[in-house]
């Protein structure tokens, strides 16, 4: 078995190396004994290990349900949903209020909307138009515009200070994370990775295909709906704490399916999990301590993700 | 014994499969005919679950597929249909050891390991055990597709259009196998052919639909007659007999 050793290694290889970009991360520049930025940069290293472990596991559950490479909950617009009701707070209650807000209930109350949304919207698309993916595809890109345009327009009705409130969401920024939401969104992400893990045989036979999850006694409706409902929770808790990022889940698990498209979903959930978390702390590290820019990351990655978005979409006109 | 029951489907208000009654009994092969658009396929969904039942009852050795536990009807009845579209890259003993998960529930037993290795052996994909699938040729990916049926360990098998594709060689060792599986291991198969030559050869019983209803069934000795294809298919047939058999001659 030359094959699972080599994914063993590769998989050691990543992990190895997020160690060192990791510990980079926390100690560039630092003095020792500098509690408080040690407790900081702490604090960040975890939020964006949460932010890229959600963004590449929700991915590949997601595609993993919709049996499809190119869809993400992103681009069906599910992040966009969080900045939605961000904004009906805003111009329903006001800034004030909606400052008032507790981060970390504003960010259950998200989570919970989430939720519904996505079992209402997506588990009916999924359940409806299983055997048209192209179809699917082509609804699910709609849906993500619609939210987008919703986002706009009422982003031009409220006041310009509502705004500037409603913009600090509403740009994916991983140098000004929300560490309040942190620890929180730490435990809820904990708990959606146990279930997803523990379900992984079960995504094994999804990706197979739907005739062959009811052939083989899944309960098909039940399961996909708790996948959902899971990718919604883990999508929240990366647009919490960083904001909506279009391409970066795409990234990750399309490289990770390219370069190991043999392996079960055990192996590809830890492999992207691990990149995830990899390239935004190795980029972070970069970009901050190395480069000393601020805020490019998501625009590089974006970019990056953007190119090999259309590129899946080329191929697959082709294959086809 | 498969009982079906009041069984149709309409989509959109167009009906896809009239009310159908129909009882099949155990051990024997039976094949499923009829034009393009019948509702074979409609059929062999319905039975499998993969549609959900509008009307009507179906039953396997009393076993009712829609108050049953999926889990054990999947124990009960398995299907491979037209097209299979997989999402990993997958060696054959993958594609057959998923299909025991019925039993190990992702966490395969030695027994599990047991039964890939008679299926692989039965259906001589041994030496393919470690072959990804997109490298097999037209006919062995049918075979080991087949082969994944088995491995589910299922009384009743339904499969649509095994043979589509398949050039003569594989055809005909792809019914042989089924036949053999039938006494060897008990099994009812339930299969949906175009070439109605292959049903009288291999099947015990003939089923025939037009435009989604039951326009006759029986033996291939009964129901293969000039008349019977004519109705069915619209086509001027020739029926010869050789060695025993009906064949029909529609060139």
């Amino acid at each position: 078995m030359l094959s699972n050793q080599f994914q063993k290694s590769i998989l050691k290889g990543v992990i190895s190396v997020w160690l060192l970009s990791s510990f980079l991360f926390i100690t560039w520049g630092l003095t020792p004994g500098d509690h408080f930025f040690l407790m900081l940069r702490f604090e960040k290293w975890l939020a964006l290990n949460a932010v890229g472990v959600a963004v590449a596991v929700s991915t590949y559950v997601f595609q993993t349900l919709t049996h499809s490479r190119i869809l993400t909950p992103s681009i069906m617009g599910l992040d966009a949903i969080y900045l939605l009701i961000s904004l009906v707070i805003i111009s329903a209650l006001g800034t004030g209020s909606y400052l008032a807000i507790d981060a970390i209930n504003l960010f259950l109350i998200n989570s919970l909307v989430m939720i519904g949304f996505a079992l209402l919207i997506f588990g009916g698309l999924i359940l409806r138009f299983h055997q048209d993916m192209n179809r699917l595809l082509l609804i699910g890109i709609v849906i993500g515009l619609l939210i987008q345009a919703l986002n706009e327009f009422l982003g031009r009705m409220i006041s310009p200070e509502d705004f500037v409130v409603f913009q600090g969401a509403a740009f994916a920024r991983f140098d000004q994370l929300d560490r309040q939401v942190v620890w929180v969104a730490l435990v809820l992400l904990t708990g959606c990775l146990c279930l997803i893990w523990r379900f992984h045989p079960v995504l094994d036979i999804f990706r197979l295909g739907r005739s062959h999850v009811i052939n083989l006694g899944i309960a098909y409706v039940p399961m996909t709906c708790l996948f959902l409902m899971l990718v919604a929770v883990l999508v929240s808790i990366s647009t919490a704490l960083v904001g909506p990022i279009l391409f970066f889940g795409l990234l990750v698990v399309a490289l990770v399916q390219q370069c190991f498209p043999a392996g079960k979903s055990g192996y590809h959930l830890l492999l992207v999990a691990m990149v995830g978390a990899l390239i935004l702390v190795a980029g972070q590290t970069l970009f901050e301590h190395v480069l000393s820019m601020k805020a490019t990351l998501s625009v590089v990655i974006e970019v990056i993700g953007g190119c090999v978005f259309f590129m899946l979409l080329i191929k697959r006109g082709r294959s086809d | 014994m498969i009982e079906i029951q009041n069984v149709g489907f309409k989509r959109a208000e167009k009906i896809i499969l009239e009310t159908t009654q129909l009882t099949l009994g155990t051990k024997q092969s039976i094949a499923l005919i009829g034009p393009n658009g019948a509702g074979k396929s409609t059929l062999l969904s319905l039975m499998a679950r993969l549609l959900p039942l509008q009307t009507g009852q179906i039953r396997y050795d009393n076993l009712d597929i829609s108050t049953t536990p999926s889990q054990i009807m999947a124990r009960k009845v398995g299907i491979l249909q037209q097209h299979s579209h997989f999402m990993s890259r997958l060696t054959v003993q993958d594609l057959l050891l998923y299909a025991r998960y019925p039993y190990h529930k992702g966490r395969p037993k030695s027994e599990d390991h047991d039964v890939v290795e008679q299926m692989l052996a039965y259906f001589e994909l041994s030496k393919f055990r470690t072959t990804f699938l997109d490298e097999l040729s037209g006919g062995q990916r049918q075979m080991a597709l087949v082969a994944m049926v088995f491995c589910q360990g299922t009384d009743y098998i339904l499969l649509d259009e095994p043979l589509n594709n398949l050039d003569m060689y594989h055809a005909r060792h792809l019914m042989t196998t089924l036949r053999r599986a039938i006494v060897d291991w008990n099994k009812t198969i339930v299969v949906v052919l175009h070439d109605i030559n292959y049903a009288s050869l291999y099947a015990d019983q003939i089923i025939a639909l037009k435009q989604g209803a039951i326009l006759f069934q029986g033996t291939p000795d009964e129901v293969l007659t000039h008349e019977n294809i004519q109705a069915l298919y619209g086509v001027d047939v020739d029926i010869i007999e050789h060695q025993g058999k009906r064949l029909s001659v529609h060139f």
